[in-house]
């Protein structure tokens, strides 16, 4: 009993303010959800119809199939909203430390801005900006 | 006087001409042609070093020596040397590469450049093996003989053959990849203790190991060539394929690449690692004589008759390995000798079988009998090989078996005494295929004509020879005299330190 | 310095440039691209690999990233060979089975220049800069046959597994950073192991081993390997095979060359076991395999294991072995699976062994280039592998390792069963052999040329590793 500290036991105990309540409280909400649950199941009346096996009873009526095919095209957009994203932080970062790169720096980045450019239009001349299917993607 | 690169040339000649037949793929005769021209001309070649060198030379010390540098970080050379040993041993070599291509004459109608080209490459790797005297160039050209003979198995051979072919080539690179490890182990040693790393042979002899390293070394470099030679548990491979070979195959596994087995043997096991040959003798002996008794028990039960000359051949081997490890100079005359013998006979009944079944088309005992009285020409060729194999006196086999038998006598009695057994064990079963083929009742359904010319010129020469070593052995044997007196007297001392 | 420190990076600078510029005539000049855009491939890679032979650039390397000593320069060389045999492989195939845009050379160039990156880096970022640059490549590369699902397949494996390679890889350099406060390899590697900091130098190297080992796929992470070997278009097998493997291994020998004794004593029983176990499951599972490629890439992982035995040799100068042998196997791959492409048909590869019966006299010159491929992948004489793999046990057991080399020995004869197996196919039987088209005289021309690479190297090795025993000498001091 010496182990237990002095707070535990009057946490615990039914005479003082403690979680004894709560505790008791919590058993008895379980206990009944369990009883409402078990009486309704075993006492209702199991009767099945369209209606009721449907995914969202009472809801708007679901049109097609679940397996939607998505259009590629929104991957391929967030795809390179990704890519060029990503990029743009090289050229933020450039951009806070633009004096002490000087001019070196300045060519870097601008060489690193036309690669982007020139990746921008072999995108777009492949088709990749096309939406739907068009007879110039590849 | 000699050209400096003199034996190189006589490696790489054959392959040279391999290379050319390839040119001539949609033209067979002029590939046979091409392919007997370069064989020839290697003999030639060989031939001419023999008449005009070994005069020259004191018996025993290398002929001619070739050494060039080649890798040069690893310390690796391209270093050949000739002895009267190996001299014996190339010369039986190129004389086997013409008589295969004749062999092969009519037998091989398809695919005939690249059989060729193998045929003729397989001369360059054996020729290689019995010259090199660097350890890593030797290893080359032992890995080297493998892959002709797999294709020769593989694309000509019988029913059976990728089986036999990729059999054959297992058993051979799980020798040769544990001997490259022992091989590498033993330069590496030598290196840590002079600085100097080297694979020459002559550097490496005498490098003194730990008695625990040696027998390792040893074991693995003596598994490679009792793989080829075949010693007995290892030689499974041989009957199945010497049967599924083609004849000419057949003649280059018993004439040329089981005598690499017993030449490496003596060359390179026992002298790099004297004491653990020393160690290993009884159990060489006593691997020996099984495979002489087991061979000849198994020959017996044969139906097959190339596969009891197969049989015959693992039996003949035993032998000289016996004649190997009782390390005299005797003995050692008598195994070298016994290898040109093996070679002409065993090869001789090969090609005497292929003819058979050339005609017949089957090598089933119980298919034959009464050869003698529709062939009698072939049949008494047959007989002479025949009582060559079993060691009639008169006949080469006898000398090289007494050799040995004699000189194993000086050394351990018992084994020498079992060697004479086993002989006679030989003598049952040859004389049981000589009477069932030979003798009885011929069969009547047979029309088959005798040997023709072309057979006849292949024939002659291997009796001429088995006569002349019979008779007259000394030619032979003086050549290698000196060699195997160096050997036993660098090699024996050590052998019998390790031995105690 | 300015002027030495650009020349390091032309080779990068060419093959850039050559990409930019094939998207650019792709994008821009639809009509004649088909005309330029081989030419223009060629063209950069030709000049990379030039520039990186002749011309020396001296100094200390690019800005301190970048190593421009003999040992970059001399892979730099590799992948551009690579790169242009590649290439010419590609030629007729790609265009065949319509996929020879821009996009495929452009990629293809990319991932040389990530190879060159990866094998010149001296600082952990351009490492793993090039180590990504080259993996997105390659995920597009072999998802080039656009409308076979098994190289969709094969390209959705490697992505996912390359992903979480990559992961495990980026998070072990911020460890190694974190640990050593170095982001220069040789300098990070190099510090002495302390008690503070010995448990983060393992971690970190060990989580970097997770993802070169998936790269080179050693074994536990070896498992993507077959199936994306087999998915993907037969000369791109051959690119990914031979360049990102010898890549990140070059990588690795300069992690070992670099790495402090105390370090490296941690870290060679690793190596060790998965050496083993590389090298034993390689082979062994490669004898079940029934279709070609799938052998071929059970035995390239086998391969690797060979060298990362002979690497453990590193501080006992194994160095120059592990070089030469990765020089040969890029050969013996890129002829293996280069021969696979110039023997498959328009509408299938050629990938079942069954169909590779009797192609050795059907088409002699390219069954010829590999059945020499397997023999030199077997070790056999008189090839160029015979002498690697002599190299290789050569260096493992002058530095000590006996026994792994004889489990290695053990499984290389293993190996040589599967090789057989396949040379017995090509030519001991008979069998249907669909139509082969034409692959023009430059695929043709560049099968013999490693052919004769092959046997030449297997003849005179000489010139090759002295060359390369110089090369690593410099790169150790």
């Amino acid at each position: 009993m010496d182990s237990i500290p002095q707070g535990a036991i009057q946490a615990l105990s039914p005479w003082e303010p403690g979680i004894f309540g709560f505790v008791v409280y919590f058993i008895l909400v379980t206990g009944l959800m369990a009883v409402i649950l078990f009486l309704s199941g075993w006492l209702g009346v199991k009767k099945k119809n369209a209606e009721k096996t449907r995914p969202y009873e009472s809801g708007i009526l679901p049109t097609g199939s679940a397996r939607l095919r998505y259009p590629v095209p929104f991957f391929l957009v967030a795809t390179f909203f990704l890519i060029f994203d990503v990029e743009a932080a090289y050229i933020f970062s450039w951009a806070i430390a633009f004096k002490e790169l000087g001019w070196a720096g300045w060519l870097q980045i601008t060489f690193f801005i036309v690669v982007l450019a020139v990746s921008l239009f072999y995108v777009w001349f492949k088709g990749g900006l096309e939406w739907g299917s068009t007879t110039r993607r590849k | 006087m000699i050209p400096a690169n003199l034996l190189s040339l006589i490696i790489f000649l054959p392959l040279l001409g391999g290379l050319v037949v390839l040119a001539f793929r949609r033209h067979p005769n002029p590939c046979r042609w091409i392919s007997l021209g370069t064989a020839s001309m290697d003999l030639f070649l060989i031939l001419s070093v023999y008449l005009l060198e070994i005069r020259v030379h004191q018996a025993g010390d290398w002929l001619i020596v070739e050494d060039t540098s080649w890798i040069e970080t690893l310390g690796i050379r391209y270093s050949l040397g000739l002895d009267g040993i190996s001299l014996l041993l190339i010369m039986l070599t190129s004389f086997l590469g013409i008589i295969v291509i004749l062999v092969s004459w009519t037998q091989v109608t398809s695919r005939v450049a690249l059989f060729h080209f193998f045929l003729l490459s397989m001369q360059t790797g054996v020729l290689g093996v019995f010259l090199a005297t660097d350890l890593f160039l030797f290893y080359l050209f032992w890995e080297l003989q493998v892959v002709p003979m797999f294709f020769i198995i593989g694309i000509w051979g019988h029913e059976k053959r990728i089986h036999a072919a990729v059999k054959f080539v297992l058993f051979s690179i799980t020798g040769s990849l544990l001997m490259l490890a022992a091989l590498i182990g033993i330069v590496v040693v030598h290196g840590s203790q002079t600085g100097h790393y080297s694979f020459s042979l002559f550097d490496l002899v005498g490098t003194s190991l730990s008695s625990n390293l040696e027998n390792w070394f040893f074991a693995a470099f003596l598994l490679a060539f009792a793989v080829k030679t075949p010693l007995f548990p290892v030689h499974t491979w041989l009957p199945d394929a010497h049967t599924e070979a083609p004849t000419a195959g057949s003649v280059i596994l018993a004439g040329l690449l089981l005598k690499t087995g017993t030449y490496a043997i003596l060359r390179f096991a026992f002298p790099l690692f004297p004491s653990a040959a020393g160690v290993a003798v009884p159990v060489l002996m006593v691997l020996g004589l099984s495979g002489v008794f087991y061979a000849s028990w198994i020959a017996l039960a044969q139906k097959d008759m190339k596969r009891l000359v197969a049989y015959s051949s693992i039996g003949h081997m035993g032998l000289i390995i016996v004649g190997v490890a009782a390390w005299n100079a005797m003995t050692l005359s008598g195994s070298v000798l016994q290898m040109i013998n093996h070679g002409l006979t065993t090869s001789a009944l090969f090609i005497l079988v292929g003819m058979l079944d050339e005609r017949v088309n089957s090598r089933q005992l119980s298919d034959y009998g009464g050869i003698w009285r529709k062939m009698p020409v072939f049949s008494g060729f047959f007989l002479l090989f025949c009582m060559s194999s079993l060691g009639l006196p008169g006949l080469n086999n006898f000398v090289g078996e007494i050799l040995i038998l004699l000189g194993t006598f000086k050394v351990q009695p018992a084994a020498a005494v079992i060697g004479f057994m086993g002989m006679v064990l030989v003598l049952i079963y040859v004389l049981r295929l000589i009477q069932d083929a030979f003798f009885g009742e011929p069969r009547t359904d047979w029309n088959v004509r005798d040997i023709t010319g072309r057979e006849a010129l292949i024939l002659v020469p291997f009796a001429l020879l088995v006569i002349l070593i019979g008779l007259y052995p000394h030619p032979f044997l003086d050549l290698v005299d000196g060699p195997v007196r160096n050997l036993v007297l660098e090699t024996g001392t050590a052998m019998n330190t390790g031995a105690m | 310095m300015m002027d030495s420190g650009w020349l390091v990076i032309l080779p990068h600078i060419s093959l850039a440039a050559g990409g930019i510029l094939i998207f650019c005539a792709g994008a821009f000049m639809r009509r004649r691209a088909s005309d330029i855009i081989p030419v223009l491939a060629f063209a950069s890679a030709a000049c990379a690999g030039v520039s990186s032979a002749w011309i020396d650039p001296g100094g200390p390397g690019f800005l301190g990233m970048l190593d421009s000593g003999g040992f970059s320069r001399f892979f730099a060389v590799i992948f551009s060979l690579i790169t242009l045999m590649t290439l010419v492989f590609s030629h007729h195939y790609a265009r065949d089975r319509g996929f020879a845009g821009d996009e495929f050379y452009g990629v293809l160039l990319f991932a040389a220049l990530g190879m060159i990156l990866v094998a010149g880096a001296s600082h952990w970022l351009i490492f793993f800069l090039g180590l990504e640059l080259l993996s997105l490549s390659l995920y597009v590369l072999i998802a080039a046959r656009k409308n076979d699902p098994a190289s969709n397949e094969a390209a959705l494996k490697y992505f996912v597994m390359g992903s979480v390679a990559g992961g495990f890889l980026t998070f072990g350099i911020a460890v190694l950073y974190a640990v050593t406060g170095r982001m220069d390899i040789s300098a990070g590697l190099g510090s002495t192991m302390t008690a503070d900091n010995r448990a983060g130098l393992l971690l970190g190297l060990s989580l970097v081993m997770v993802g070169i080992g998936f790269k080179i796929s050693l074994v536990p992470f070896h498992l993507w390997t077959p199936d994306v070997y087999q998915g993907a278009p037969a000369p791109v097998t051959a690119f990914l095979s031979t360049g990102s493997k010898v890549a990140v291994f070059a990588a690795l020998l300069r992690f070992s060359l670099c790495s402090h004794e105390a370090v490296w004593a941690y870290m060679a029983p690793l190596f060790w076991g998965l050496a083993a176990l590389t090298m034993i499951v390689g082979n062994v599972t490669a004898l079940a395999q029934t279709h070609l490629k799938r052998l071929l890439a059970y035995s390239s992982i086998a391969q690797m294991g060979y060298v990362l035995m002979a690497l453990l040799a590193v501080k006992h100068g194994g160095a120059s072995a592990v070089v030469f042998y990765l020089a040969v196997y890029a050969l013996m791959d890129l002829g293996a699976f280069g021969a696979v492409a110039v023997l498959s048909g328009e509408d299938r590869e050629r990938d079942d062994l069954e169909d590779y019966r009797g192609m050795g006299y059907v088409h002699p010159w390219r069954a010829g280039l590999l059945a020499v491929c397997l023999f030199s992948l077997a070790g056999l004489p008189p090839t160029a592998g015979f002498i690697g793999k002599f190299v290789l046990f050569h260096a493992a057991i002058q530095a000590g390792y006996v026994a792994l080399a004889l489990v290695g020995i053990l499984a290389a004869i293993v190996s040589v069963y599967y090789y057989l197996r396949v040379m017995g196919i090509l030519y001991m039987r008979t069998g249907e052999c669909g139509i082969v088209p034409r692959t023009g005289i430059l695929g043709d021309g560049a099968g013999m040329m490693i052919l004769a690479l092959l046997l030449l190297l297997g003849i005179v090795p000489s010139p090759l590793l002295t060359a390369i025993s110089n090369i690593v000498s410099s790169l150790s001091h």
